[in-house]
């Protein structure tokens, strides 16, 4: 490693702990409930971090926003209405504006300074997507304003929220009562995108307990698994339904809605969509529980 | 997690590229050394059991080797309607030839490797790995260089090939098995329902030339050629396989058609599930477009090498 002292120290289990070369800093923001900084990484390049590891990279953190807005979206037969949790950078809120059928989308991200470091750092995550005038910011703590008076329903809802690590207030998103608050916003065929953290064996507790505790709401979950370079390891995105299932489209169908709203990601393909939702072994053969305020996920 | 770890006696370190370096807290150092081709150590590290580590870097874990070992020998040996005579090119920890064994129709499994001091270390301290398959009647152990074997075997003597060789460095002995020649002597060896699968090095975006490279030189050959990525923990990277077959599209098996032969050998797959199939054969746009790009296939005269 040349020239640099500066190194983010990734735990990715009590076994290993991956370091990344930081070659510059360029912002760093601190909210009661979240920490972010924006850096170069040597090799990765421009990177996100929050709460001190690496949450996205430019490399490949258009896969991860495509993956986390399209597959959903195009489940749901006709998506005007979305509303996105987290994801203050705009990376998914500018995929979700590329459908053309989509007339508003909120965004609810707690820390304003995240948005604004973003808009200056990482100008091409958003491209323009703040300005465009379906979309509407919120700033709020997540819970708090699934349970305000919020302004329902939704056909689609995507979390972009980091990995409840510390047991904080972010832990009480990823529960049955959490959950529950996105269900009661979300139409008669609501879909329902949730990024729930790593999709590998050495750490696979998140993601099944989202997948069993979203099962206790939903007629309809299915899971799809993001192949990433840059995270180290792969991402789980929970999708539940309330009536569509992103498994009974095949690939001719993926194209058909694909083509009908004119819209030709290069990530996520219609050749790609029926095995992502294939689930790995060990993920359903894990033991698991379901998530609750009074015993949130604790890793 | 604090760093450093209060229980780190060892720690290995292991640089993928200059963008990144691991360190693996070793609780236990059970064996180490130096053969004549490689350095090896055997550790003990936390959620990962034991990890074989092999000039520095990881080989396989305890932890998830049945992920890497299943994604690289189950999609050949399912494909071929009655796999009895295998040949493995290197796979010295003897799991590659553990997953081979399972299939009830093998009456002969070769296993030809260079470094016969590293498969007595594995027959030693790696029994988890081989589980007792070097001392299967039906196993087979030559020490040598693959090349030459499968020169001198009779053409359309076997019915599946598994390479599980190291990536080839500059001068080392693993150059000549990734090239058009080679494989052209692999689809020889093989009879006409004949199947061949290998590990083709990392399938990360930082750094996947070698594998779409080596996918592309495999095309030029068989008939039907399928890169497979999936994600192995130990690495912590997305890995390239690849399965090709002489007269079947390894895409086109089915699940259906992959849990009635799974059934009918008595297989229990523990990541080969009939729908892991799919997963393990649709590998990212980034990988299919750069396989359609490569330029030119791997020769003897102008091989490819592992870089990153």
């Amino acid at each position: 490693m040349r020239n640099t002292s500066i190194f983010v120290a990734e735990p990715l289990t009590p076994g290993v702990t991956s370091f990344f070369a930081v070659e510059r800093l360029l912002a760093v923001g601190d909210t009661a409930n979240q920490s972010h900084q924006i850096v170069d990484l040597r090799g990765f390049g421009r990177a996100l971090l929050l709460n001190g590891r690496v949450h996205r990279c430019q490399l490949d953190g258009a896969t991860h926003h495509e993956i986390l807005a399209h597959p959903a979206l195009v489940t749901h037969p006709d998506p005007r209405r979305v509303l996105i949790l987290g994801g203050g950078t705009g990376g998914v809120l500018r995929e979700v504006l590329r459908h053309a059928g989509v007339e508003r989308a909120v965004v609810v991200e707690p820390d304003p300074t995240l948005v604004h470091h973003a808009r200056k750092y990482l100008p091409d995550w958003s491209a323009g997507a703040f300005e465009d005038p379906r979309t509407r910011l919120i700033h709020s703590e997540v819970r708090t304003w699934l349970q305000g008076p919020g302004e329902a329903p939704f056909d689609v809802v995507i979390a972009d929220l980091p990995e409840p690590l510390d047991g904080g207030p972010a832990a009480r998103f990823f529960t049955r009562e959490g959950f529950t608050a996105v269900s009661a916003l979300l139409a008669k065929d609501g879909v329902f995108a949730c990024g729930a953290g790593p999709a590998a064996i050495t750490r696979p507790d998140l993601l099944a307990a989202c997948r069993h505790t979203l099962k206790t709401i939903f007629p309809i979950v299915r899971t799809a698994t993001v192949l990433l370079t840059t995270t180290l390891e792969p991402r789980g995105v929970v999708v539940a339904s309330k009536g569509p299932d992103p498994k009974a489209l095949n690939e001719a169908a993926v194209t058909a809605r694909l083509e009908a709203r004119d819209l030709f990601p290069r990530r996520y393909t219609a050749r790609m969509h029926p095995a992502l939702f294939e689930e790995p072994a060990w993920l359903l053969d894990r033991p698991t529980r379901v998530l609750e305020d009074a015993a949130p996920f604790a890793p | 997690m604090a760093w450093p770890p209060p229980n780190a006696d060892t720690v290995m370190l292991e640089t993928h590229t200059d963008a990144l370096t691991s360190a693996f807290n070793a609780e236990e150092m059970l064996v180490w050394g130096r053969t004549a081709w490689q350095r090896y150590a055997v550790a003990r590290v936390p959620g990962f059991g034991k990890v074989l580590f092999l000039d520095g870097k990881t080989q396989s874990a305890e932890l998830d080797e049945y992920i890497y070992h299943e994604a690289l020998v189950q999609p050949a040996m399912c494909l071929h309607p009655n796999p009895k005579r295998v040949l493995i090119c290197g796979g010295g920890e003897g799991a590659t030839l553990r997953e081979v064994l399972k299939h009830p129709s093998v009456e002969k499994a070769y296993q030809i490797d260079i470094d016969g001091e590293l498969i007595e270390v594995a027959k030693q301290h790696l029994p988890e790995w081989h589980q007792g398959s070097f001392e299967d009647p039906r196993s087979e152990v030559v020490i040598g260089d693959a090349r030459v074997y499968l020169e001198a075997i009779e053409p359309g003597s076997l019915d599946v090939i598994i390479s599980d060789l190291p990536d080839p460095m500059e001068d080392g002995p693993a150059t000549k098995l990734f090239t058009r020649e080679f494989f052209a002597l692999v689809a020889r060896a093989l009879g006409k329902d004949g199947t061949f699968a290998m590990q083709a090095g990392s399938a990360a975006l930082t750094h996947p030339d070698f594998f779409m490279r080596v996918t592309r030189t495999v095309a030029d050959v068989f008939p039907w050629t399928r890169p497979c990525v999936t994600h192995i923990a130990t690495y912590m990277e997305p890995w390239g396989f690849l399965v090709a077959g002489k007269s079947v599209d390894p895409l086109a098996f089915s699940a259906e058609e992959l849990a009635a032969r799974q059934a009918a050998r008595g297989l229990k797959p523990r990541f080969y599930i009939p729908t892991a199939h799919l997963a393990l054969l649709t590998a990212p746009e980034y990988i299919i477009e750069g396989i359609a790009a490569v330029e030119a296939p791997a020769t003897d005269a102008d091989p490819v090498l592992w870089t990153a």
